[in-house]
């Protein structure tokens, strides 16, 4: 799996660290068995470029953490109400960081890459319902007159 | 930096006005200014969304709906701040809830600006006229889910005042099975009462220009105001208007303002977000609180109002749930799986301390906002409050969220008759600034304790016959 973001030990580390929140069990998969990592790219398109390059280094270091040293890290970092300093907002963001990015992709209703899988929200039986969206034609047509993006 | 000034025959580069940020503010200015007849330019970072594009999947609204791809942690890490990033801005995502601000409001708001227009009365003809174009209904009680019935139950075992909240909407359909959860990424029956439906639609016909995907970097003031920034491509465009409006949010106007050395030391200053925080509650049956309204009720408590909270029954997506819950693998994992037997209820709180706006390296956003004594204790009364309600209504534990939440981005530009303690003097105007205005969430000189959307957009509403004058 390539990502245009990520590199391949950043890719691995966030597989690793996904599987500390999402462990999976009978019913559902864990976060790497269920191949959601192939939608990052849409998850960091937009983040800042700076944020990215950090995030390659601190996931590409945990991708070469034994799993048990890194339930231990994350752990800590979710614990962190009490630390002191500049340690506890950054313990914090790595783990909400974390967090945020494998149960994204988790927790979005995508589509696993085993697609025998039932789908997570299924089997979590989380089914909002929408109706159909309105087809606004009329707004389509004025964004095209008078959008100046649309001439780019 | 170099700005070419570059005039593509198919687009004019001077303006009447330049309106910065297509948001709930920016819509309705700019709505007013072509109705009077002028030339606008809007230009907005953001996309336009609506009905036909609106995101399916959580991952891709918050990646493309919201600034850095969703959350941006204040420095302490306590406080995740959603910053809207499209046109018609906050009204596209947000809960739609429309309150009049009471007396204790405008008093806060005129006790520290000073300002005489900050009362009931005057602001009375300004509500009128932006209700006269917005529907606003009580969201109907035959539909509240289990959710909201914990919370009006909850309410009422403990001798507390709730009602119905008042919100933006036609008609959300749930009895034909619409679920209002997800309009948090875009209404796709256009029954929200966005801007982009009541203002930018309208704005359009009389001819209002728009670059979106635009991010404005630099504004240079003089008898033209020179506007600098980039498209989607990184192509820089440079345009010129007679007057300037800011109406970029609080962070985005201030943002802007310090990155083009403007030196009023206000600027940044004053930032405030009604911090909210959700507790989840897990019940021994099924609350399915994705059904129906996604919210119904609001604490109509004088005793909270006065102590500085509100209550209201809320949730949100499994995506945004899960950064909510605490703990790693089978303690997270738990509440994920079984997220259908919570219920949620928030408290915002009405801040005093306030927080600061800065532009770091690499033009990051830092915001620094703490809740000192008084806003902590504000905090806990509203916990207090919630945990009593969830377990008078049998829940089997509460679970107090990971962080706090800043909807309510508001300050950084606070109006004042003073130019030495504020930023935009009552005409709207920057002070000493014959042509820039703004109106926006960002001259908001406290934080008032109620839903902002409905005075912001009064306030531009006024703001427009000032500018114009
Ligand atoms: C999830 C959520 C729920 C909410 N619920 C409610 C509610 O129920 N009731 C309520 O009253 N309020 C609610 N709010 C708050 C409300 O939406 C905001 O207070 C309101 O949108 C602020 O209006 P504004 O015009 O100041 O800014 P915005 O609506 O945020 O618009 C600012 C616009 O400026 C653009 N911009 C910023 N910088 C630049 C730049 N440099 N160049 C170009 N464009 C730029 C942004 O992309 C954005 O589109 C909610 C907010 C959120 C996020």
């Amino acid at each position: 799996m390539k990502s245009k973001y990520l590199n391949s030990f950043a890719i691995r580390g966030l597989e690793k660290s996904g599987d500390v929140y999402i462990p999976g069990d009978k019913d559902l998969s864990s976060f790497s068995e269920s191949g959601f990592i192939k939608y990052i790219d849409r998850q960091l398109e937009n983040m800042e470029k700076d944020d990215i390059f950090g995030l390659n280094i601190l996931l590409s270091l945990f991708s070469f953490f034994p799993q048990n040293l890194l339930v231990w890290s994350l752990k800590m970092a979710s614990n962190s109400e009490n630390y002191p300093g500049f340690i506890k907002p950054t313990t914090r963001l790595i783990n909400m960081g974390l967090k945020g990015l494998s149960c994204s992709l988790y927790y979005s209703g995508l589509e696993e890459l085993d697609s025998s899988h039932p789908r997570v929200m299924d089997i979590m039986k989380w089914n909002p319902k929408s109706l159909d969206s309105v087809d606004d034609k009329e707004l389509t047509e004025l964004i095209k007159n008078n959008d100046f993006n649309e001439s780019l | 930096m170099m700005w070419s000034c570059i005039n593509l025959n198919l687009m004019q580069d001077h303006f009447n006005f330049i309106v910065i940020g297509g948001g709930v503010s920016g819509s309705i200015i700019a709505e007013g200014l072509v109705s009077k007849g002028h030339s606008v330019l809007m230009l907005e970072a953001g996309k336009f969304f609506y009905s036909n594009n609106y995101p399916k999947f959580d991952i891709d609204s918050n990646s493309q709906m919201y600034w850095n791809g969703g959350v941006e942690l204040t420095s302490d890490a306590e406080i995740g701040l959603v910053r809207p990033k499209m046109i018609g801005g906050g009204s596209i995502i947000n809960g739609g809830l429309l309150d009049r601000f009471d007396d204790l409001a405008f008093e806060g708001f005129k006790d520290e600006s000073g300002i005489g227009f900050f009362n009931n009365t005057d602001m009375l003809p300004w509500f009128d006229k932006v209700e006269t174009n917005t529907s606003i209904v009580k969201v109907p009680e035959q539909f509240a889910n289990k959710n909201a019935d914990i919370f009006r139950n909850g309410f009422k075992a403990n001798g507390f005042t709730c009602n119905p909240l008042d919100r933006g909407q036609t008609d959300c359909r749930n009895g034909e099975g619409m679920d209002c959860i997800k309009c948090l990424a875009g209404c796709p029956i256009n029954s929200k009462q966005s801007t982009m439906i009541t203002y930018v639609r309208s704005a359009l016909k009389k001819g209002l220009k728009v670059f979106s995907e635009f991010e404005v970097k630099k504004v240079e003031p003089g008898k033209k105001v020179k506007i600098h920034g980039q498209d989607r491509l990184d192509k820089k465009w440079s345009f010129s208007a007679d007057k300037l409006v800011l109406a970029s949010g609080a962070i985005g106007n201030s943002k802007l303002l310090m990155n083009s050395n403007f030196k009023n030391p206000n600027i940044g200053k004053r930032f405030y977000t009604h911090p909210q925080y959700m507790l989840m509650a897990e019940f021994d049956y099924d609350i399915d609180a994705f059904k129906g309204p996604l919210q119904s009720y609001k604490s109509d408590d004088l005793n909270f109002r006065n102590k500085g909270f509100k209550l209201e029954n809320v949730f949100a997506p499994p995506a945004a749930m899960s950064v909510l819950f605490k703990g790693i693998q089978q303690e997270h994992f738990y509440c994920m799986k079984n997220l259908r037997r919570f219920a949620s209820i928030e408290v915002a709180i009405r801040d005093t301390n306030p927080g600061e706006i800065k532009v770091g390296k690499y033009n990051k956003t830092i915001v620094h906002k703490e809740l000192d004594s008084v806003d902590q204790r504000r905090k806990n009364l509203g916990y207090d409050a919630i945990k009593n309600i969830f377990y008078s209504q049998g829940a089997k534990r509460v679970i107090e969220g990971e962080f706090g939440i800043g909807l309510h981005l508001m300050g950084g530009c606070a109006i004042g008759e003073n130019g030495e303690s504020s930023v935009v003097d009552p005409e709207f105007r920057i002070h000493d600034e014959r042509n820039i205005f703004c109106a926006d969430s960002s001259i908001f000189p406290n934080a008032p304790g109620i839903n902002p959307s409905l005075t912001i957009m009064a306030l531009s509403k006024m703001a427009v016959e000032k500018f114009i004058k």
